[in-house]
């Protein structure tokens, strides 16, 4: 059975981190007192390197490859962490071992139980270390990878509820997830990783290296961990330029459908049918920059895009193809009730009576509105809050508007003779005039000036208000069904059947 | 790509500060660097931390055997040591990366905050830096360390005054180590160094000096 070491390495000595992560390396050591400090070293045996001096961390992990005699080691790099855990977060055991020899000794031998819980808190400390394997076991068994990962294509109007179904539908709680958003300046670079500047951890000279993306880090991370499922959901991907972001990516997208076997090994169902050559990412995944890359199929890859946006960018088919496409129904089916049967303001109608009143209308557009469906509001449009009224903006006192009384303190404010009370109510007065605002500016404004754009008419009382300041400025400074009053007499009608 | 990284933990001789105002790095025998350093060849060395070179133009910093006994040493640091305000129990490293860019030294240096004692058969010698100075009472001083994994009372008792050899123009002080009413110095040996490190305080044996090698076996450069 192996033994189990801790190697106290000096704040100094930082030639481990040029040592690639699985490369050998010959460690030869002497320090004062520990002439024959490898002489109990076996093959197989686990080195943990621990930073002395002020720093008090464990970075490396290492595995005795080979033994050559009491001075010389070959070592195996196993894993290395930037900030590993520090020793004060150990039990007082373990921290007692390492503090009673570290100044005496370089090589302190721990038992197996305190070797698990200083690994075990690097692997918390760093959920990007590498897993925990022996040499013999560091080829990755692709037999026991979890199968079927697909790329899924989530798409419906703003507010529909992707995110929420990503959540809820695609992600298990044990689920790795990563999250990204594509944007207009978002590139290949920033996805997959790109050579940049680094200083080299022992003479300080600017080298440059390949420094992964989001891409590259969980494609290595599900390699790395074949019986742990991983998510990687790329949020608003039709905002970025998506075939030219994911770049020769896209050929990886394809996933079999069946078992496949390539260059020796047999990949499970969901791995990317055809492998690429990237010399970039294989080194950073695979240790090998020859080996070909394909998604593993512990990998999925969710996106969103949202259909009715502007500023966007299309997809082609040929990207399309590569994925399944999910349409998220815009309905109250599944929205809870507090936000459906929230009354918006103090109009007396409720979210989902109106949403639905408005998006018939939307629908019955067609005419003047080029895809109409995408253009509904979204059931998550707005959020509960938004529709909540807040009463503090109604007039007090012998007030009749909300506008007298908070010109009144205005006044005041500006001539310098507002008491405490007042100076309290006018700053309700402003709070609550903000909030009630929300609704209006948001959906008010998203159906004056995109949904109807064209024919604001067909929604809105155009004879007496034709401007989006007028329609505005008459729900906020009304008050409750007269608020809607914006609205041309048949759209009233449907949101109050009991007055028509 | 090899590293080899020398580490000194340093001495007031090797900082100047008794007998001569030589200031160098001490080699022990036991280790061997001909492999590493060209002997009596000015060295050009970087300093890691601040990027400054030392070259056969600025400073003489080499190595050298010296002496009577042949000691191997790394010469000519007084620079070096004055611009990273050196003190006894700090730490030195010198360090060769031969690689595929060829070969060069670097220096880097580490502030240790410890207050140093050595051994000697009347007691032991405080090396001189400012850690001690705020335990003083009277003659002794007194403090409280971490000892075998728990806290305990440490008093550094004054013994006597005594010339270290004849020739010596000075009297040294000599200090006994006493922890729970006893003398821990029997469990050290002659001019063994004994040190606290202010930094919790942890009372324990010096390592003086430590030296590796790190070879990849298959070089990243390619």
């Amino acid at each position: 059975m192996g033994k189990y070491y801790v190697l106290v390495l000096e704040e100094g000595i930082k030639a481990f981190s040029v040592v690639g992560h699985g490369q050998e390396c010959k460690f030869t050591f002497a320090l004062k007192g520990q002439s024959e400090p490898f002489s109990d070293l076996e093959d197989g045996d686990k080195v943990i390197g621990y930073i002395s001096n002020e720093v008090k961390r464990f970075e490396y992990l290492f595995e005795v490859k080979h033994s050559v005699d009491a001075n010389d080691s070959i070592l195996v790099k196993l894993f290395e962490m930037s900030q590993g855990p520090q020793i004060d977060i150990l039990s007082d055991a373990v921290k007692k071992k390492i503090y009673d020899n570290e100044q005496t000794q370089s090589f302190i031998k721990i038992n197996e139980v305190e070797y698990q819980e200083i690994i075990n808190k690097m692997l918390v400390a760093n959920k990007n270390a590498y897993d925990v394997q022996t040499s013999e076991n560091f080829e990755i068994d692709e037999a026991k990878r979890i199968p079927g990962g697909t790329n899924t294509l989530l798409y419906g109007v703003p507010g529909s509820g992707k995110s929420w179904t990503i959540e809820h539908e695609y992600c298990k709680p044990s689920t790795i997830v990563e999250r990204l958003v594509f944007h207009p300046d978002y590139t290949n670079a920033d996805f997959v990783g790109q050579i940049l500047p680094v200083v080299d951890p022992i003479d300080k000279q600017v080298t440059y290296e390949f420094t992964p993306g989001p891409f590259t880090d969980i494609l290595k991370e599900a390699y790395l961990h074949s019986t742990q499922a991983y998510v990687l959901i790329i949020e608003e991907i039709n905002r970025g330029n998506a075939p030219a972001i994911f770049g020769d990516i896209f050929q990886l997208l394809d996933r079999a459908f069946d078992e496949k076997t390539a260059d020796g090994v047999t990949y499970p169902i969901g791995t990317s049918e055809y492998g690429i050559t990237n010399d970039n990412i294989a080194k950073t995944v695979y240790n090998n920059g020859n080996q070909k890359v394909r998604i593993p199929s512990n990998l999925s890859i969710l996106g969103t895009m949202n259909t009715s946006d502007q500023n966007v960018f299309t997809l082609d088919t040929a990207f399309q193809r590569r994925w399944n496409m999910r349409l998220i129904e815009n309905n109250f089916d599944n929205v809870r009730g507090s936000l459906a049967n929230a009354e918006i303001l103090d109009t007396g109608v409720n979210w989902q009576q109106f949403c639905e009143t408005v998006n018939t209308i939307i629908i019955g557009n067609r005419a003047k509105m080029a895809s109409a469906e995408d253009k509904r509001l979204g059931v998550y449009f707005v959020h509960e809050q938004d529709l909540k009224f807040d009463n503090r903006s109604l007039p007090t006192g012998d007030f009749i508007t909300t506008f007298d009384e908070l010109n009144d303190l205005a006044r005041l404010e500006i001539l310098g003779t507002l008491d405490g009370d007042k100076k309290e109510r006018l700053s309700d007065l402003r709070d609550a005039m903000i909030h009630n605002r929300l609704f209006p500016e948001k959906v008010i404004k998203y159906l004056w000036d995109d949904a109807f754009k064209f024919n604001p008419e067909a929604l809105f009382d155009t004879e007496n208000m034709d401007c989006l300041e007028t329609v505005i400025k008459t729900f906020v400074n009304d008050k409750g069904d007269n608020r809607l009053r914006i609205f041309k007499q048949t759209v009233r009608d449907a949101l109050y059947p009991s007055q028509s | 790509m090899k590293v080899q990284s020398f580490i000194k933990r340093l001495n007031a001789t090797e900082l100047g500060l008794v007998a001569t105002n030589d200031t160098f790095v001490a080699i022990p025998k036991e280790v061997d660097l001909s492999d590493m350093l060209v002997d009596q060849k000015a060295m050009d060395i970087s300093d890691r931390a601040t990027g400054m070179n030392y070259t056969s133009e600025n400073s003489n910093i080499k190595y050298v055997q010296t002496g009577q006994n042949g000691q191997e040493r790394i010469s000519g640091l007084g620079q070096y040591y004055a611009a990273v305000d050196a003190k006894v129990g700090d730490e030195i490293l010198i360090e060769r990366i031969d690689d595929r860019r060829g070969s060069r030294y670097l220096l880097d240096f580490y502030h240790r905050n410890a207050i140093v004692f050595q051994k000697y058969p009347d007691g032991v010698e405080i090396l001189p830096n400012d850690y001690i100075a705020k335990y003083v009472i009277g003659d002794d001083y007194q403090m409280e360390v971490q000892f075998e994994g728990k806290m305990c009372q440490l008093d550094v008792k004054f013994v006597k005054k005594k010339k270290k050899k004849v020739i010596s123009p000075n009297e040294t002080k000599f200090y006994d180590l006493i922890i729970n009413d006893s003398s821990i110095l029997p469990n050290y040996s002659y001019q063994e160094y004994i040190e606290v490190l202010t930094d919790g305080m942890r009372l324990g044996r010096m390592k003086t000096y430590l030296h590796s090698i790190v070879e990849m076996m298959e070089d990243k450069d390619g």
